[in-house]
């Protein structure tokens, strides 16, 4: 499923855009990751996307049909979203219940869940590997487990595509790795992922393509390797940072790690003098 | 299935049976006693035509006890319905049926009524009037573009206190002797003033509201969570809160509308419910609505039949819930939403 954004603008109060003019695309099979510092809009980016914000101008197309004009059911049952994990609410509901909400996209207004929809509950459940958390109430398990139940309960829908904001945040280096395999598995079936980080390494690691975020709205956009390069970071965060390679057994992997904040070119200047 | 959050078998039949079986015995509880095999027999005697019991036996039943007990079960399960279902909406634990402002609109409404010497049906439609009043003041006050349910909880809580100076204002011109006592007693709740007319009346907008909730249930359980993630959903998450909120303002103000302020039922039964059947509105929906007429019908009865006076039911609601509550409280180490 293709998921292009064209000429998408927005804005909460006039005069001060968040975005203007942004174009993308991203292709079934591949992982978009977008990225930026606090405050660049990147959660309002995936709320335009996805139309739970309205474009002030442009718009989204999932395979070249405009999401806006899309019943609503019908969109939720090719795209899902994943919240932050600190952000999901209810939490006095079993893993379970909660896995079994995604299912909603199915169901019409008063008919309850069927036999179909609990087996394709049980089924994601055990495909990513949380089925014994199934009766375990969302309050009683760790960030790691309840960022894993927010993705299942995204996948009963049987989406296409799939937008996830900050999914590894606050989480340890185990459970990062799970949620971010989780979501290069996904990919490699086909679905279109779409994910918010703080991490420009993740990016460069799994994604495909990168978009990076500024505050004042401008940003860029192209394959990973090309567009996560020394030079945006320092642009979008204010922070200069080497880009490295490291080798492991079977792959090499590239990492970001931040130096210093950059100062004023003529701050810089002074100093040599 | 348990995992569903469907109600088992047994829970099924039990909160089925339980409301009217206490209805039953409540029947023949009072002054003039009727054993529950009388009673059925005069239901039956109803049906078939045939002869029931003594004629004194017969009018208090069907013309006292009857309506009351109906009254009781349908304010019982509405108000804990409503509680449950603003308890969701909110996400919030301490939401009563009252949060909107309905209750005390409606309480204005009656003790208006009452100030002007309307009859029975007078004061039951100014309070209805009034309940419906105080809602939509509330909303037009707390909604608008890009503002949350939060606003509206506070301009809620706003036009209560707006509407209970108005009761108090009502009170400080009522007439002293008789005026006065007859406001301050409705408020407090008392179901005596039923009869087939109030309910004639008061019922359709209890058993409708109550009705569309339970439709309802299984999307309720998309209350709690944030609005983006319910509209994720493919669900018109606006449109199931507003539902919810003319369904659960609805049953309140008919309910205070009959029989005034009764309190607690709304926090109390729902909460127990959770406790015991977790937060799934599947199963939690049908007991808070079974337990809630139940429990009802219980105080009533212990209201009308305990002593010669009549208490009025919010005292015990209070008396007889709040330390139950705590006992159930501390066993269970509470509940979240």
């Amino acid at each position: 499923m293709k998921l292009t954004v064209e000429n998408g603008s927005f804005s909460y109060q006039k005069g001060s855009k968040i975005f203007e003019n942004i174009n993308f695309s991203v292709d079934s099979g591949e992982i978009l990751a977008i990225l930026g510092p606090n405050g660049a809009g990147k959660t309002t980016m995936l709320r335009c996307i996805t139309g739970m914000l309205k474009w002030k101008s442009g718009r989204s197309m999932l395979n070249e049909e405009n999401i806006s004009y899309m019943p609503a059911k019908k969109l939720w049952s090719r795209m899902a979203y994943v919240p932050q994990a600190k952000a999901a609410s209810a939490s006095s509901y079993t893993a379970f219940e909660m896995v079994l909400l995604g299912r909603n996209s199915h169901l019409n207004v008063f008919s309850l869940p069927k036999k179909e929809d609990i087996e394709k509950v049980e089924e994601v459940m055990e495909l990513l590997g949380i089925r014994y958390l199934a009766d375990k109430k969302c309050s009683a398990i760790s960030g790691g487990e309840l960022q894993m139940v927010l993705i299942a309960r995204a996948l009963v829908a049987e989406p296409q595509a799939l937008i996830l904001d900050e999914p590894e945040s606050n989480l340890d280096f185990k459970n990062q790795l799970i949620v971010l395999n989780t979501m290069s598995n996904l990919a490699k079936n086909g679905m279109t992922c779409v994910f918010n980080t703080h991490y420009p390494a993740h990016a460069l690691q799994r994604a495909n393509k990168a978009l990076i975020l500024s505050k004042g709205g401008e940003y860029v956009f192209g394959d990973t390797n090309e567009v996560v390069n020394e030079e945006n970071i320092q642009k979008a965060f204010g922070v200069q940072a080497v880009i490295g390679e490291i080798e492991t057994e079977d792959d090499i992997i590239k990492d970001v790690i931040p130096i210093s904040l950059s100062k004023m070119k003529n701050d810089m200047l002074e100093r040599e003098i | 299935m348990k995992k569903v959050g469907k109600l088992s078998i047994g829970w099924k039949i039990i909160l089925t049976v339980l409301p009217f079986l206490v209805a039953l015995i409540a029947l023949g509880i009072g002054r003039y006693w009727i054993s529950p095999s009388e009673v059925i027999v005069s239901i039956c005697a109803k049906f078939t035509g045939t002869a029931g019991l003594s004629d004194m036996a017969e009018k208090t039943l069907w013309n006292i006890r009857m309506p009351r007990i109906i009254l009781a079960m349908l304010v019982g399960a509405g108000l804990s319905c409503a509680g449950c279902a603003f308890q969701s909406l909110f996400a919030n634990p301490l939401a009563t049926p009252d949060t909107l402002g309905v209750a005390s609109g409606a309480s204005f409404g009656a003790a208006l009524g009452l100030l002007m010497g309307f009859g029975m049906l007078g004061v039951q439609m100014t309070s209805l009037l009034m309940g419906a009043c105080a809602v939509i003041l509330t909303w037009l006050a707390g909604s608008g573009k890009g503002r949350g349910l939060s606003t509206i909880v506070l301009s809620g809580i706003m036009m209560g206190s707006l509407f209970n100076a108005l009761v108090s204002l009502v009170k400080f011109v009522a007439v002293e002797e008789s005026q006065l006592p007859a406001i301050t007693y409705w408020l407090m709740g008392s179901l005596g003033s039923a009869g087939y007319e109030t309910l004639k009346l008061g019922a359709p907008p209890i058993i409708l509201g109550i009705m569309v909730l339970y439709l309802f249930r299984w999307k309720m359980n998309l209350l709690p969570l944030s609005d983006d993630e319910a509209r994720s959903f493919g669900t018109n998450i606006r449109l199931l809160k507003g539902i919810t909120i003319i369904c659960a303002t609805g049953i309140t103000a008919s309910c205070v509308s009959m029989c005034g302020q009764v309190g607690w039922v709304g926090l109390l039964i729902p909460h127990m419910c959770r406790m015991k059947f977790g937060s799934n509105h599947l199963s939690l929906l049908p007991a808070s609505i079974s337990l809630g007429a139940t429990f009802m019908i219980i105080v009533d009865t212990v209201a009308r039949s305990v002593v010669a006076a009549e208490i009025p039911v919010s005292i015990l609601t209070a008396i007889i819930g709040a330390p139950f509550f705590i006992i159930l409280m501390r066993r269970s180490g509470g509940w979240q939403l």
